[in-house]
């Protein structure tokens, strides 16, 4: 027998703490996923949790996907490492001391703790580093136990008698206590766009670094020992294990593609996704040939799990190389694609290799109870699930990509988005299910149920007769090989370190450090003289954003595309996120970029929006922030405050430096391709909704159906004006000044044009112009139905000449001396007099103006300055000025 | 110029390997060599595991 053979482990494995790790991995998925559902949940159910911020929808996607990766991942990897190391190695684990310890350390000073904090809104608003600094030091301290406890036993072994799992296994572990502090503290002293770079490392290295090879190990562990064969290849699998480990640290940058990070790095990261994938196509090659003679469906089904995750792994890895090419990425980037692609990795390539894990180890627990049904069943319904999550989802990110191409309102990607958001809520039916199941399978049954399944692998082949030659040369090896441990061995060692050192310090120096130092002189050669610092209060304002988790639904970097280009305007700049500690880059959109949110939106419609998104986004799926105000929009609590100052801040650096700092910066950038193309953007802030005082207005020409209009009017107006235009929304009485009640004027369809295109600068009346302008010609047609004025009569004579002498003393300064809203003083009010000559409001109505005033606009009340008759005669006279669409027909 | 280093660096981190198992039939029994072990290894464990669970059901089906 060989060396390791002598050594026999039979019960060197701590099968107690396989079990407590196996157990608090389930426990921890299932609060994990019930997280995951309830976000779910939210995008069709916005207000189910109310607006408890405990519950929020931010909140609870940073709890989610923190518990798959250290609670479920996390345990589920540790639990098998215990079994896993002694049988690798012939030697125990440190001590069982330590491990107590660890679990003790991961369980109630990582994710107990890490989860109260992020609910309770301590975090950082970082991909896969959602867990405060407090918590990722327990972490860090963690990783170190777990190096002392599971790594000492390899260090006793020379490296060519390292199995392929053994590699992964160190590697993991030594990588993750590398890569972990990199991603999760580094972003909060690095600002903006460098420190997203490091972020993006980090979002892949979580991957690449920890999950990846870990259950990599698992698969090479659980295939040939289920299936009583060794692997087919070793040397692939080594070449696998070097390339894996060369390449994933590379790929951290495709995360952000597009965006201002130097394209060199961009490109890099590119190349080195596309060849990962192929080095992942020889993985798995050598991982399927592993499984020959097993069939499509393996028997056992700790295998079955295992192949099912070398065949989600294969689909993932090649989705991902696809997806990081700029063609693709262009398009998918942001969209339910990527939710598909991350959970694919994590819910299908590393869980299902988790659980084969933990099966298999489980079946080897002489005194742990199996339910073999159960497991069975969960497989079926988790294989179901989890490719119904993948198959919507991916459907629905090509969706959201054609319709954000095709320049499309923003809110008809939500909406058509709606039936996908539903299928993937259902799948969790299945994918929850299985995994209770999951969880009976491992706490119910006979004890030493499993044991079954070892019966398989025994009856298997023995190796001797499926490869004798290799079993000849295997013996011949480990015969010369027994022998002490010397300085080759240490060499050896040293050797291997500093490759694998090497290759991550490769990857944080071109595409962490060296962009870095690119945006920094970017910045120094591109900001303006004076950078605007953010005050205190927009300050506070950051924090709520990154506390809530705003960034994971609203992105904050313009893309150097057209498309990004066209719907937002000029792609972000280094400088414009120079003070992002740390970044809020963000890497989904399911609300609309803010970058440049300052001056889109009227501080009073951002309360009501935050109050309650629905009153006036009909179809917004954002969650109520009505716990920030004291029962009532115009009663902001001072974080509701500071949220908006800080929102109306977004872009305003830049939008103050324009043009003359641009011209500057355009300067410094000299032939940087990508900077000019920020520069030459048509618009700087090309939001559709923005207000303008002036613009060009298009011919609307022929409408639409007038169902379409209609739509168009409920899901975009009714909020604010009522279901009949009478300016009685949900909204209405929150708004200031009120939405304008259209049942009692009459317009001309120029000025409902004007209205519709430009917006009422000033107010919280946006601008609709993402909107194809048949549609709003058909909405023009609603307006116009809605007034209830047609059979008023006109004026006598003798009150137009009083109304007129009226009107020359007291309204012609703002409203004009032909009533066209252009009086002198009209510049300088901040919401423009209304055009008398497009708008009549009935008798009655301005009569009621004239009295009242219109609060929140210049218009005052009269009756303190007019009598009754001067009243009526002035309102009377401006409603003259009114040139009806067929008086203007006629004319032409 | 990253991504020459990249793809460069990883022609001669495969070309490596591949070479070295083209010429060096040492080099390839040596390599495959720890599937072997560890197979034997592996099914040493699962008889002891499968021994001990047996053991623990003739115990638990002796009549007390």
């Amino acid at each position: 027998m060989t060396e390791m053979a002598d050594q026999a482990p039979d019960n060197r494995v701590d099968t107690q703490l396989v079990y407590a790790h196996g157990i608090a991995a389930l426990v921890t998925l299932l609060i994990a996923v019930t997280f995951g559902i309830i976000v779910a949940l939210q995008f069709i159910f916005p207000d189910m949790t109310g607006s408890w911020l405990p519950l929020g929808w931010g909140r609870l996607r940073y709890a989610h996907t923190q518990g798959i990766m250290l609670g479920w991942l996390g345990n589920a990897f540790i639990a098998f490492l215990y079994h896993a190391v002694p049988i690798l190695t012939g030697y125990r684990v440190t001590s069982h001391k330590l491990g107590r310890w660890l679990f003790g350390v991961w369980n109630f000073a990582v994710m107990a703790p890490g989860w109260i904090l992020v609910l309770s809104g301590v975090s950082q608003p970082l991909e896969w580093a959602e867990f405060p600094l407090i918590v990722d030091v327990f972490v860090v301290i963690a990783f170190l136990m777990a190096a002392v406890q599971f790594l000492p036993p390899f260090f006793k072994r020379s490296l060519e008698k390292l199995y392929v799992s053994s590699w992964y296994i160190i590697g993991a572990i030594v990588f993750t206590l590398l890569s972990f502090p990199m991603g999760n503290i580094v972003p909060e002293f690095v600002p903006g766009a460098a420190g997203a770079a490091i972020s993006g490392l980090w979002i892949h290295d979580a991957v690449g670094l920890f999950v990846t090879p870990l259950a990599l190990a698992i698969l090479y562990f659980v295939i040939p020992s289920s299936t009583g064969r060794p692997i087919y290849s070793h040397f692939i699998s080594m070449l696998g294990f070097w390339g894996l480990f060369f390449w994933y640290p590379l790929n951290g940058t495709h995360h952000y593609v597009f965006s201002v990070i130097p394209m060199e790095a961009q490109i890099g990261a590119i190349a080195a996704s596309t060849l990962l994938g192929v080095v992942v196509v020889f993985v798995v090659a050598n991982l399927m040939l592993s499984q020959r003679g097993s069939g499509l469906l393996p028997k056992e089904v700790g295998l079955r799990f295992a192949s099912m995750s070398v065949i989600f792994y294969l689909i993932v890895s090649l989705q991902g190389a696809s997806q990081a090419q700029m063609a693709l990425n262009q398009k998918i980037h942001f969209t339910d694609w990527v939710v598909a692609h991350s959970h694919l990795a994590m819910l299908g390539f590393a869980t299902f290799a988790a659980i084969g894990g933990i099966v298999h180890a489980w079946q080897r627990i002489p005194w742990a109870r199996y339910n073999a049904r159960a497991i069975e069943w969960a497989y079926w319904s988790l294989t179901i699930g989890i490719t119904i999550m993948f198959v919507d989802l991916t459907i629905a990110g090509l969706l959201q990509a054609e319709l954000w191409q095709g320049g499309a309102p923003w809110l008809e990607s939500v909406q058509a988005s709606r039936p996908y958001w539903i299928i993937r809520i259902l799948s969790a039916i299945p994918i929850g299910g299985g995994f209770v199941l999951l969880l009976v399978g491992i706490t119910t049954g006979p004890r030493g149920g499993g044991a079954a399944a070892i019966d398989e692998s025994l009856t298997g082949k023995p190796v001797a007769e499926v490869m004798p030659e290799r079993v000849a040369v295997s013996a011949a090896v480990n015969d010369r090989d027994i022998r002490p441990a010397g300085r080759g061995l240490v060499m050896a060692y040293i050797v291997a370190s500093v490759a694998g050192l090497g290759f991550f310090a490769l990857s944080v120096s071109l595409l962490g450090v060296w962009p870095g130092q690119v945006l920094a002189e970017q910045t120094a050669l591109m900001q303006p003289e004076h950078p605007l610092v953010p005050s205190a209060s927009e300050e506070r304002g950051r924090a709520i954003y990154a506390r809530e988790g705003c960034a994971y639904c609203h992105s904050q970097q313009i893309r150097y595309t057209e498309a990004d280009i066209a719907r937002f305007g000029a792609p972000t700049l280094a400088w414009e996120t120079r003070f992002d500690y740390p970044h809020l880059m963000g890497t989904r959109r399911i609300g609309p970029d803010l970058s440049r949110a300052s001056g889109t939106r009227t501080e009073n419609w951002h309360f009501v929006h935050l109050f309650a998104p629905r009153a006036v986004v009909p179809l917004s799926v954002m969650p109520s922030y009505a716990s920030l105000f004291d029962g009532s929009p115009d009663q902001p609590s001072q974080e509701a405050r500071d949220l908006v100052a800080y929102l109306e801040s977004l872009g305003r650096a830049r939008e103050l430096a324009w043009p003359e700092g641009d011209e500057a910066a355009r300067l410094a950038a000299g032939d940087d391709k990508w900077a000019l193309m920020s520069f030459d953007a048509p618009l700087l802030n090309a939001h559709p909704a923005r207000t303008r005082a002036d613009g060009e207005v298009p011919e609307l020409g022929e409408p639409a159906a007038p169902d379409v209009g209609l739509q168009l009017w409920h899901d975009n107006c009714a909020g604010c004006h009522g279901n009949d235009g009478r300016g009685d929304g949900p909204a209405a009485a929150w708004l200031s000044p009120q939405p304008t009640n259209l049942a009692e004027r009459e317009y001309t369809r120029a000025q409902l044009a004007r209205v519709l295109w430009n917006g009422v600068d000033g107010t919280s009346m946006p601008a609709w112009r993402d909107h194809p302008t048949e549609n709003l010609a058909a909405l023009v047609d609603v307006v116009l139905s809605q007034s209830t004025m047609s059979g008023e009569t006109g004026a006598a004579t003798a009150d137009l000449q009083l109304g007129e002498q009226v009107y020359a003393a007291n309204c012609a300064e703002c409203h004009g001396d032909a009533g066209g809203g252009d009086g002198y003083a009209a510049n300088d009010l901040p919401i423009r007099p209304t055009d008398f000559r497009g708008e009549r409001p009935s008798l009655g109505e301005s009569i009621r103006v004239l009295r009242n005033g219109i609060e929140g606009t210049s218009m005052a009340p009269w009756t303190d300055r007019l009598n009754d008759e001067e009243l009526v005669a002035v309102a009377h006279y401006i409603r003259d000025f009114f040139v009806a669409d067929s008086q203007s027909q006629g004319a032409d | 110029m990253i991504t020459n280093f990249i793809i460069g660096s990883s022609v001669i981190l495969a070309l490596a390997f591949v070479i070295a198992w083209i010429v060096s039939p040492e080099l390839r029994r040596r390599i495959e060599s720890p599937k072997h072990a560890f197979q034997d290894q592996l099914e040493s464990y699962n008889r002891h595991c499968h021994d001990e669970v047996t053991e623990r059901e003739v115990e638990s089906n002796e009549p007390r």
